[in-house]
């Protein structure tokens, strides 16, 4: 088992075929991030189809926990899983924006699992909220040119 | 400013949330302002606008115009602020002559009345002698027919003139011995200007199967880069030392190791 700080995500750059933005996601776990509070960065994951999730069209939030891969050496000795664990967010009013800045809140679940892994090949780019209460957040969707072709 | 936008609008949506009765209409109209201005910003910067698109745009703008003149009052000028001042002390001394001749209740019906009246003049002012006619805010209205005309809108931004700047002339000063600087640095961009259009002249006439000498043929070849590999996979990286299993995981993650196990046997 390893575990890792930093994820580099490559994200097709905005009405562009070949060229890629690197996000980079940092998860440092428990420690500290260049002596200030520990970094785990909220990153969206694709959880479903495009008709789920209301506005987010089949992506959730959630932030990082931990990186890291798995290697199966006994009896498969080449099989690498490359995974993260993550806190999910969940959607308030099924993923619809609110009235007027037309911004989709997320709160973290009553019923939250500490963690969920998932393979790292569902996540698909760094993701901006902005706090609202302690455990509501809203999510958004004009951080960049993506994100809002996608979400709005 | 394109930072401040990205964030303007969640920051003002979580400040303006717990408003009173009176504060719901103006903050309402504020934070629609914002939002049809970001709007507009986002479409604006597609590098592939579609008629549908441009429409969406105006529709942006257009509610921008409507909705703008909340932050009015936020844009006049001192003189304008002492006219202002001068126009509620008038109001105020005027009030207070009539005042004298009344009861204390009725006193504070006719001041709270009297607040609202004020405000009103206020705004009737402002809104008589300032206004938003300036040039950045009318150049707005033509993005649609520079989409029309010339193309996307990205592509006439400065950004790159600021970008070729540090070619231009930061690389020739580096590259000159400082002494006659100028001359140097417009005859090596110059220069290096002409070398890279004949070696774009080269290769499309080696493609069209021109016959060129070996040794064009040779330099064509040190000078083309290396192909980049595609970036499409994820990477991970910056591995941390001392962690050999679920426990020494558990511990630098702040995780329990039941909750660990469960979730990988659930993977599974």
């Amino acid at each position: 088992m390893e575990l890792l700080t930093q994820l580099e995500i490559p994200v097709l750059a905005f009405h562009e075929s070949c060229v890629y933005d690197i996000h980079r996601a940092r998860c440092t776990g428990a420690r500290l991030f260049r002596n200030q509070t520990s970094r785990n960065d909220c990153v969206w994951i694709q959880a479903g189809g495009e008709n789920v999730h209301g506005a987010l069209r089949g992506r959730l939030q959630a932030r990082l926990l931990a990186l890291f891969k798995i290697r199966l050496g006994y009896m498969r000795q080449d099989t690498v899983y490359r995974l993260a664990g993550v806190q999910f967010m969940s959607l308030v009013d099924s993923g619809r924006p609110s009235d007027l800045p037309s911004l989709v809140p997320v709160q973290l679940r009553d019923v939250n699992p500490e963690l969920t892994i998932v393979d790292i090949g569902t996540i698909i780019g760094l993701a901006h909220r902005i706090p609202e209460t302690e455990r509501r957040w809203l999510v958004n969707s004009v951080i960049d040119l993506h994100t809002f072709k996608e979400i709005y | 400013m394109r930072n401040l936008g990205r964030c303007l609008l969640g920051v003002l949506a979580v400040a303006l949330r717990q408003l009173d009765n009176t504060q719901v209409q103006p903050f309402r109209r504020g934070l629609t302002c914002v939002r049809s201005q970001l709007d507009f910003t986002m479409m604006a910067q597609y590098r592939s606008p579609t008629p549908e698109t441009i429409t969406y745009m105006e529709e942006y703008a257009t509610q921008f115009h409507e909705t703008k003149d909340i932050f009015l009052e936020f844009r006049i000028s001192k003189r304008m602020q002492e006219k202002v001042d001068e126009l509620r002390k008038e109001l105020r001394r005027h009030r207070a002559q009539m005042r004298e001749r009344v009861c204390p209740t009725e006193r504070r019906r006719i001041r709270d009345d009297d607040c609202g009246e004020e405000n009103d003049q206020r705004m009737e002012l402002i809104h008589s002698e300032w206004n938003f006619n300036f040039v950045k805010m009318h150049l707005i209205s033509h993005f649609r027919d520079h989409i029309y005309m010339f193309g996307n809108i990205p592509m006439y931004s400065t950004e790159y003139g600021e970008l070729a700047h540090t070619e231009q002339i930061k690389d020739g000063w580096r590259r000159s011995n400082k002494i006659d600087a100028a001359r140097q640095i417009l005859s090596s961009y110059g220069r290096q200007h002409a070398i890279g259009m004949r070696i774009l002249n080269l290769e499309f006439l080696q493609r069209a199967g021109a016959d060129l000498p070996t040794e064009v043929v040779e330099h064509l070849g040190k000078t083309r880069p290396a192909p980049t590999p595609p970036a499409y996979r994820r990477i991970l990286k910056g591995r941390r030392d001392n962690i050999h299993d679920v426990v020494d995981f558990g511990r630098a993650c702040d995780i329990s190791r039941e909750t660990i196990c469960r979730e990988l046997i659930l993977l599974g």
